[in-house]
C-alpha cells in the first residue's frame, strides 16, 4: 500500500521548481510571457486553495486575482532559493485570512459552518462518489484543518513548505493534519453508516 | 504510516482541483502584464503634485490678501533669497550637498533595481 501512496497522481506544479525559478527570472528581466506562464501553471491551484479556504466562488476568484496582482507587484522580493508555489500559496493564504478577518469583523451573524458543497464548481468533474464525499467532508472541517489538508493536497508531504505558507511550526502542521484526517475518517465513516441504515 | 492513512492519502490526492471560473486567467493577465503602463514615473508625479500645491497656495494667497500684499511677500522672499546667496556659507553647503550626491552615485551603496516590467498592450 505504501507503494501506492508513492505512485499517487502528482500535481504537475509540484514537479518543476527549477522551471518556476527560470520563469521568475525571465519575468524579472521584463519577459511578460514568463509571468503569463506562471499564471497558467498556478491559477488553478491558487483558486483551489482560495475556494477551499473561503468556501465561496466569488470571493475565491477575487482572492486568486488579488494574489497574482500582489505577486506581480512584488516579484522582486521573491527569494531565489524559495519555491514559487510556496510563495504564491502564502500570498493567497494571507489574502484569504485578511478577507476572513474582515468578514468576521463586519458580520454580526454567525458565519455559516460550510457552504453548500453541492453547488461547488468542481461538481461537474467529480465523477466518483468517494471523491464527492471526501470533498464534502473537507469542506466541513474547521478552517485551520481545511487549509492544511488543501495544502497537503497541493504540495504533497512537504510539511516544511506547508509550514512556511501558513507561518506555523512543522510540528503544528503535522498535528493539524493528523487531527484533520481523524475528523475526515469519522465523517466518512458516519456517512457510510448513515447510508447503510 | 498505517494502511488507513495510505487509503485516505490516496483519496485526498485523487480529488480533482476546483475548476476556476471562466475568465479568471484572462482577468489576472489583464491586471498584470497587459495592464497599460502608467505614463508618469513616481518622481514626476511628486513633482507635479508639488507644483500644483504651490500654485494652489499662491492662488489662495493672492485671492485672500490682494495683489499688493502678494507682491510685497514676493519681494521680501526674493530679497531674502538674494541675501542668502550672497553669504559664502550658503555656497559651501550647496557644494557639499552636490559633492555628497555625486559620491553617493559613484559609490552606489544601494543595489540597482531591476528594470520594471515592460508592460505593453497586446492584441
Amino acid at each position: 500500500m505504501a507503494a501506492a501512496v508513492l505512485d499517487l497522481p502528482r500535481l504537475t506544479l509540484r514537479a518543476a521548481p527549477d522551471a518556476d525559478h527560470r520563469l521568475v527570472l525571465e519575468a524579472l528581466r521584463g519577459d511578460s510571457d514568463a509571468f503569463a506562464a506562471l499564471v497558467q501553471r498556478y491559477d488553478r491551484a491558487v483558486y483551489h486553495l482560495a475556494y477551499r479556504t473561503m468556501r465561496d466562488e466569488e470571493e475565491a476568484k477575487d482572492v486568486a486575482q488579488e494574489a497574482f496582482f500582489k505577486a506581480y507587484r512584488s516579484l522582486r522580493t521573491f527569494k531565489p532559493g524559495a519555491k514559487f508555489s510556496t510563495w504564491i500559496f502564502a500570498i493567497t493564504y494571507h489574502a484569504c485570512c485578511d478577507r476572513l478577518n474582515r468578514r468576521r469583523r463586519f458580520s454580526n451573524e454567525e458565519l455559516p459552518e460550510r457552504a453548500d458543497p453541492s453547488r461547488g464548481p468542481a461538481d461537474a468533474v467529480i465523477a466518483g462518489d468517494e471523491a464527492r464525499r471526501l470533498r464534502e467532508a473537507i469542506l466541513k472541517l474547521p478552517e485551520k484543518y481545511r487549509t492544511v489538508v488543501t495544502l497537503y493536497h497541493l504540495q504533497g508531504k512537504q510539511y516544511d513548505e506547508i509550514a512556511t505558507v501558513l507561518g506555523i511550526p512543522v510540528g503544528t502542521v503535522k498535528t493539524h493534519l493528523f487531527r484533520a484526517k481523524e475528523q475526515l475518517r469519522r465523517m466518512l465513516a458516519a456517512d457510510y453508516s448513515g447510508e447503510m441504515t | 504510516m498505517d494502511e488507513r492513512d495510505d487509503d485516505l492519502d490516496r483519496m485526498i490526492f485523487a480529488i480533482p482541483m476546483e475548476e476556476p471560473p471562466a475568465g479568471l486567467r484572462a482577468s489576472i493577465l489583464r491586471g498584470t502584464i497587459y495592464r497599460p503602463a502608467f505614463a508618469l514615473k513616481p518622481w514626476e508625479l511628486w513633482m507635479c503634485g508639488t507644483v500644483a500645491a504651490i500654485a494652489v497656495w499662491l492662488a489662495a494667497f493672492i485671492v485672500r490678501s490682494g495683489p499688493e500684499a502678494f507682491m510685497q511677500t514676493l519681494i521680501a522672499l526674493g530679497s531674502a533669497t538674494a541675501h542668502l546667496l550672497l553669504i559664502q556659507n550658503t555656497w559651501l553647503w550647496i557644494a557639499a550637498g552636490i559633492g555628497t550626491a555625486f559620491w553617493l552615485l559613484i559609490l552606489n551603496p544601494l543595489p540597482m533595481r531591476a528594470p520594471l516590467f515592460r508592460r505593453y498592450a497586446r492584441d
